[in-house]
């Protein structure tokens, strides 16, 4: 004890506490540097097809998909499909959610929704419950509003009625 | 995995997609779902542990860690791991094949032209050398 009080009043006037708080900024800048490049994780669970890929086929399956590059022919997903800027689809589309923001001439069927983005372009039939259409979308055809078979959608429609 | 990543951009075709038709693409491909069909691509291929692909390939370089069913070709390295397994032809400029990996088909080499071992070339077939356009 007698020792801590003999210092304190050491560090209070001299230049040894500032020079002993310098180093210790540093070494925290370095870490909150390192620690956003570890950062970006590849998502494993993504089915991804890049803007030079073509495919020309059946798909179908689980999961999410992103599509930036050309894509001829059915879509069967059961889960999120992404249609990217720039990329173009020709044939029927099912998935739960639909984002489009490139080309599509084929009918679009969405169990949960559909989301139009400025950019998207669609030549087609669209069936969805839900849908929203951004400006600047372009859209040629009909859509038809489906009701969810859901359980889920029913017992909410019920809430909104008391 | 890696090899692959280091290219340009990799598509993914991930564990529970199944694709029947072809790929064609001017950039890398992993593939853990199910693949039936063709790929035609320039850039690296990676059949990983999950995936099930019953295609004739066409790519740079090749790492199988997953089922392969159908005729391969690679301008490049072919590579099977130990968990990978090859039932069909390859054609390849070097080929690197661990220990547990599985086989079936028959094997033809790239040999470069203008070599001594152009010469002694004579149980490659004469398709061989008209491919060599890279």
């Amino acid at each position: 004890m007698a020792l801590f009080q003999k210092k304190q009043p050491e560090q209070k006037p001299g230049q040894k506490p500032v020079s002993r708080a310098e180093p210790k900024p540093e070494p925290k800048t370095e870490v909150k540097k390192a620690a956003p490049a570890q950062a970006p994780s590849p998502q494993r669970d993504t089915t991804f097809f890049t803007k030079k890929l073509k495919i020309t086929g059946n798909l179908s399956g689980e999961g999410n998909l992103i599509i930036q590059g050309v894509f001829d022919g059915e879509f069967d997903l059961r889960g999120q499909l992404k249609i990217a800027q720039g990329a173009r689809v020709k044939g029927n589309v099912k998935a739960h959610d639909i984002s489009v923001n490139g080309n599509v001439e084929g009918n679009l069927t969405a169990s949960e929704k559909v989301h139009l983005d400025s950019t998207a372009k669609i030549n087609g039939r669209i069936t969805t419950p839900k849908i929203s259409v951004s400006e600047g979308a372009v859209f040629d055809g009909e859509i038809k509003m489906s009701r969810a078979t859901t359980p889920s959608s029913s017992a909410s429609s019920t809430v909104a009625k008391k | 995995m890696e090899r692959v990543t280091s290219g340009d951009s990799t598509s993914l075709l991930s564990k529970n997609v199944k694709i029947e038709g072809d790929i064609q693409g001017e950039e890398n491909l992993q593939v853990e779902g199910q693949l039936k069909g063709s790929i035609k691509v320039t850039g690296n291929v990676l059949i990983g542990n999950t995936g099930i692909v019953e295609a004739d390939i066409e790519a740079q370089s090749i790492v199988i860690q997953g089922n392969v069913t159908g005729n391969v070709i690679v301008r490049q390295q072919l590579e099977i791991q130990p968990t990978g397994r090859l039932i069909g032809d390859c054609t390849a400029r070097s080929i690197d094949i661990k220990e547990g990996a599985i086989l079936e088909g028959r094997l033809n080499m790239i040999r470069p032209s203008g070599d001594s071992g152009a010469a002694q070339a004579s149980s490659t077939t004469p398709e061989k050398s008209p491919e060599k356009d890279s």
